[in-house]
């Protein structure tokens, strides 16, 4: 079965690729992607990862001084929602 | 008029030359293949001109020693910077104070905020016409340069900054002759500091830098598309997209980047001892020579890379004109900075400014100085 993967919205552009830097510095499993439509105000270049990476994703940012950005998941109906850190 | 490669290059205050090779380099890689609009569509060729400005804002503040990189905004040049922080920062029945070197790129936005009501007045300065820290007025911005583009006095900036913070005072910087050339280990502790790319950062012309710190927050001088909150009627509230309406330069960032890695590399403390040493030859030639005014600081290792000077009994654009025919450029006039000049005395006629690089050899300085005498004994 195919991980879920979670949207990872940041302030603005960036912030986004500094989070990227960062994050696969750290080794986790991160892609750029455009937001997709439905998912809030933000910057429109997003990251995608394992919604099992959004916790540990959270406290390296924390780490290096970021902001933890809204994560969003697909619900069932399409529609994205905020997806709870793991 | 000798070809470029001949030409002995003394006007690095004006702009540097020769660059590293890399910055052309990048500009052409980016203009041939990066063809994408940065931090609008994200397909492979826009996300490759993004990655290029988040590079080169990454890598300008790390160089600088500026923390949140994101307060650090592309502009046009130091210009852009300063009318940003001068016009964005105060409005009408506040005050604000410069020192007495300041350049145009100061004095005419200031002007202009003089005629919206915002009171302007020299800061008390020492007797380098830089303000003086034991003296900070009372005033909601003071500015200052951080290098004088005629004189080269230094400012000392971490006392400057510290007397302004105890005193509320925002200080805004002019690095445009400093960045990249004098190292500032005290530049995060300004309120502004506001640089070109294309002297001592040794990038292309037209890309610059400004740095705000956490707290400070100028209007923005333009709005405008951004790639982000288009939802948004307003500019949006967050850095540096706040500050960066419409496309960004993005071969300009590439050559800056290719730049900033080049310094980053040599270092800074490099560069200012090599300009030190031939500033050094410069002032211990000139000055000894009767014929010739050299102006103050006259101690290389306290001011920029410049020296400024006249032959006497004649005219510093005749001056300049008889060096360029010798395939050597210098710039003489006014420099953009007729106050500095009032302070040196050299004002309306102005001077003869030479200006060593980082490429600039001994050799070169020699075959200047050996023209310059000549011009001297021949008036």
């Amino acid at each position: 079965m195919k991980t879920p993967r979670v949207v990872a919205v940041f302030e603005n552009t960036h912030a986004t690729l500094k989070a990227e830097k960062i994050l696969k510095e750290a080794g986790l499993d991160i892609r750029t992607a455009v937001k997709p439509s439905g998912v809030g105000p933000g910057c429109q270049l997003a990251l995608t990862m394992p919604a099992v990476s959004t916790g540990l994703a959270a406290q390296t940012l924390q780490g290096h001084r970021m902001r933890t950005p809204l994560f969003f998941i697909s619900a069932p109906d399409g529609k994205w929602e905020r997806a709870p850190e793991e | 008029m000798a070809a470029m490669s001949q030409l002995i290059y003394l006007d690095n205050c004006a702009t540097s030359h020769p660059k590293p090779r890399a910055v052309a380099t990048a500009m052409a890689n980016t203009v041939t293949n990066v063809a994408g609009n940065p931090g609008r569509s994200f397909h492979k060729a826009s996300l490759a001109a993004t990655r290029i400005l988040f590079q080169a804002r990454e890598a300008a503040a790390e160089l600088l020693g500026l923390d949140h990189p994101e307060r650090l905004v592309f502009t046009r040049g130091a210009t852009e910077g300063l009318n940003l922080a001068i016009k964005g920062l105060l409005k009408p029945g506040e005050k604000m104070a410069i020192s007495m070197l300041e350049h145009n790129s100061v004095i005419r936005p200031a002007e202009a905020m003089k005629r919206q009501g915002v009171t302007v007045e020299h800061a008390p300065c020492g007797p380098d016409g830089l303000p003086d820290p034991a003296r900070i007025p009372a005033v909601k911005a003071l500015v200052t340069t951080a290098a004088s583009n005629v004189t080269g006095a230094i400012a000392d900036l971490l006392p400057l900054a510290q007397a302004c913070r105890a005193k509320g005072v925002l200080l805004v910087v002019d690095a445009a002759q400093a960045a990249g050339s004098i190292p500032m280990p005290a530049a995060g502790q300004a309120s502004v500091i506001a640089m070109t790319g294309h002297k001592g950062l040794l990038g292309p012309q037209g890309i610059g830098l400004a740095w705000f710190a956490p707290g400070v927050e100028p209007a923005p001088l333009i709005e405008g598309g951004t790639g982000s909150a288009s939802e948004s009627a307003m500019a949006p509230e967050f850095w540096p997209d706040r500050h960066e309406a419409g496309t960004l330069n993005t071969p300009g960032a590439a050559g800056l980047l290719a730049a900033v890695k080049y310094i980053a590399s040599r270092g800074i403390e490099d560069i200012r001892e090599h300009e030190v040493r031939l500033c050094g030859v410069l002032i211990e030639a000139l000055a000894n020579h009767r014929d010739i005014i050299v102006y103050p600081p006259l101690d290389a290792g306290r001011k920029a890379s410049l020296v400024s000077f006249n032959v006497r009994g004649v005219d510093p654009a005749q001056v300049s004109t008889l060096l360029g025919m010798r395939g050597i450029a210098v710039r003489s006039g006014l420099h953009c900075c007729p106050q500095a000049h009032r302070f040196l005395g050299t004002f309306p006629d102005g001077a003869v400014r030479a200006s060593p690089g980082p490429f600039t050899t001994k050799k070169q300085i020699g075959l200047f100085i050996k023209a310059l005498c000549q011009i001297a004994a021949d008036r």
